[in-house]
């Protein structure tokens, strides 16, 4: 029997925000005994839906001495590709959030798929960008700029101050990706605001947008003035939404 | 014979006094690795002997995971004072495995990870160690992740292939279960000051620390060195423990009812 690789996406954290087709393919791969692979977060979204599904875990990837995230995401990748492709196995690959918001092993997997002519299934999921905006008010008419925040803070990234800017993985205070410590995040807050200040005064207001955590993963929000961004240290996986110089209510927190 | 090493004639009259020595010698010579390994075997030998006779018993029955790691932790510190241990006997018939090269690994991931996706392969027996490098590294995350002995065999050998649960050994025992406060107190545990955690002896820095060690499945615990005091003089009163600490009245209710919350009081 041919195998499968179907890439599913479980959105950000809540089972309601799990699309049906998602909750579908759990309950098939649950059924027929897929060979199913998720890091911790997707591991524990899946168990709400399907609690028996067994999902081998990927949690190793970010342990590994010496291995820095590129090359871990491009294993990962590779790996996926050979037990569906190579040894004819059904396969899901579980991924919070949206699979097509900055996940560097999906990417690597859709080129595969793009240059063998190989096709693969890829079930979409609500991303975070979803949660920032139901704590601003924004229309889209002065666009919006979406970028990591690790980027503008240390790779020198310029921004369009005119437009809107949605900052993703804030707090993250490595190259290789870690924000799994909270108390890590001043690390790059501080070099964050200094980047934003060559582009707005002290007292432009910007929105931290964060996720009440476990078991109700509302989405909270502060506003604050940029000089006081590296104040606090912000939980994991926040976002920064910073209006642009033309607009600024275009983005305004919403009540 | 693993249980009788750990029986109280030989656990006190050979075992505790040979690491003491040798504990004493490595300091004496700044050799840290091996006063920290020391140390740590010294502190090891009580959750060892109070549970090493039942892990016996509940692997050769049952091949328990816990008794497994007991069981080689005991056979790590008989090896540590010169002492050939048995090897373990297999009470079940082995899973299906395979030994390969460490340096092999890179080139058979693919074939390896595959029959145990399948569940025909439950760990690899490595022969030599795997490389340092990225793809051995990678490739030997895969296999844990696959293999449901790997990480059991790379930790106890072949007798892993039959628990693959076997905890490593810093997490095998939790804490101490709580004394029951009283108006007459008993100490629940054994105690004594040691020049420090193997962390600091492995740090070239000793200094006095307290330990309350439980001949049983309990974590030992490292606490102040005052402590020691009082639980020294504790038979005499509760105001001579306070004297022997340097502690006021309050400052001594505090510390008892620390040590009830650890286990190391209970009432009488």
């Amino acid at each position: 029997m041919p195998g499968t690789l179907c890439i599913l996406g479980l959105g950000p954290a809540r089972p309601e925000h799990m699309t049906v087709e998602a909750r579908d393919v759990l309950r098939q791969a649950e059924a027929e005994s897929w060979h199913v692979y998720g890091l911790a977060h997707a591991r524990g979204m899946a168990r709400r839906v399907c609690p028996e599904l067994a999902v081998k875990s990927l949690d190793y990837l970010y342990t590994l001495q010496g291995v820095d995230r590129p090359a871990a995401y491009a294993d990962l990748a590779k790996m996926m590709w050979r037990k569906a492709y190579e040894e004819d196995r059904k396969v899901l690959y579980l991924v919070a959030g949206s699979p097509l918001f900055y996940n560097d092993a999906v990417l690597f997997i859709r080129r595969l798929s793009a240059q063998s002519g190989q096709s693969i299934r890829l079930v979409h999921g609500m991303s975070f960008v979803d949660l920032v905006l139901d704590r601003v008010h924004w229309t889209g008419h002065d666009g919006l700029q979406l970028y990591s925040a690790w980027n503008v803070a240390f790779d020198g990234v310029r921004l369009n101050a005119q437009a809107p800017t949605l900052l993703c993985q804030l707090g993250e205070f490595t190259a290789g990706g870690d924000a799994l410590d909270p108390d890590g995040s001043r690390k790059m807050l501080a070099p964050l605001r200094d980047a934003l200040a060559t582009h707005f005064p002290p007292e432009h207001p910007v929105t931290i947008v964060y996720s009440s955590g476990a078991p109700d993963y509302d989405s909270l929000s502060t506003r604050i003035p940029l000089s006081t961004l590296a104040e606090r240290t912000v939980p994991v996986y926040s976002n920064l939404f910073v209006p642009g110089l033309v607009s600024p209510n275009e983005g305004e927190e919403a009540p | 014979m693993i249980v009788d090493f750990f029986a109280p004639p030989h656990l006190h009259g050979r075992l505790r006094p040979t690491l003491q020595h040798r504990l004493d010698v490595a300091i004496d010579a700044s050799d840290w690795p091996e006063a920290a390994d020391t140390l740590a075997a010294l502190i090891d030998t009580w959750p060892v002997a109070g549970t090493v006779e039942t892990a016996w018993a509940r692997w050769t029955a049952e091949a328990d995971p816990l008794a497994l790691s007991i069981l080689s932790r005991a056979r790590e510190i008989m090896t540590l004072v010169g002492v050939a241990p048995q090897a373990l006997p297999l009470p079940a018939p082995l899973p299906p495995h395979q030994t390969c090269k460490g340096d092999a690994l890179v080139a058979a991931r693919a074939a390896l990870c595959a029959q145990a996706a399948d569940g025909a392969l439950s760990g690899v027996l490595f022969e030599s160690p795997v490389p340092e490098t990225a793809a051995a590294r990678l490739a030997l995350g895969e296999l844990r992740m696959e293999a449901p002995a790997q990480l059991a065999v790379e930790r106890y050998g072949v007798p892993g292939l039959l628990a693959p649960d076997a905890p490593a050994w810093e997490q095998t025992f939790g804490a101490a279960p709580p004394g029951r406060p009283g108006p007459t107190l008993g100490i629940r545990c054994d105690f004594a000051t040691l020049p420090g955690t193997p962390a600091q002896l492995r740090n070239g820095d000793p200094s006095p620390v307290g330990w309350l060690l439980w001949t049983g499945p309990a974590e030992p615990v490292p606490v102040a060195a005052p402590v020691i005091r009082f639980l020294g003089a504790l038979h005499e009163g509760l105001q001579a423990a306070n004297q022997a600490a340097g502690l006021d009245l309050e400052r001594g209710r505090e510390v008892v009812d620390e040590l009830i919350r650890l286990g190391a009081l209970g009432a009488a």
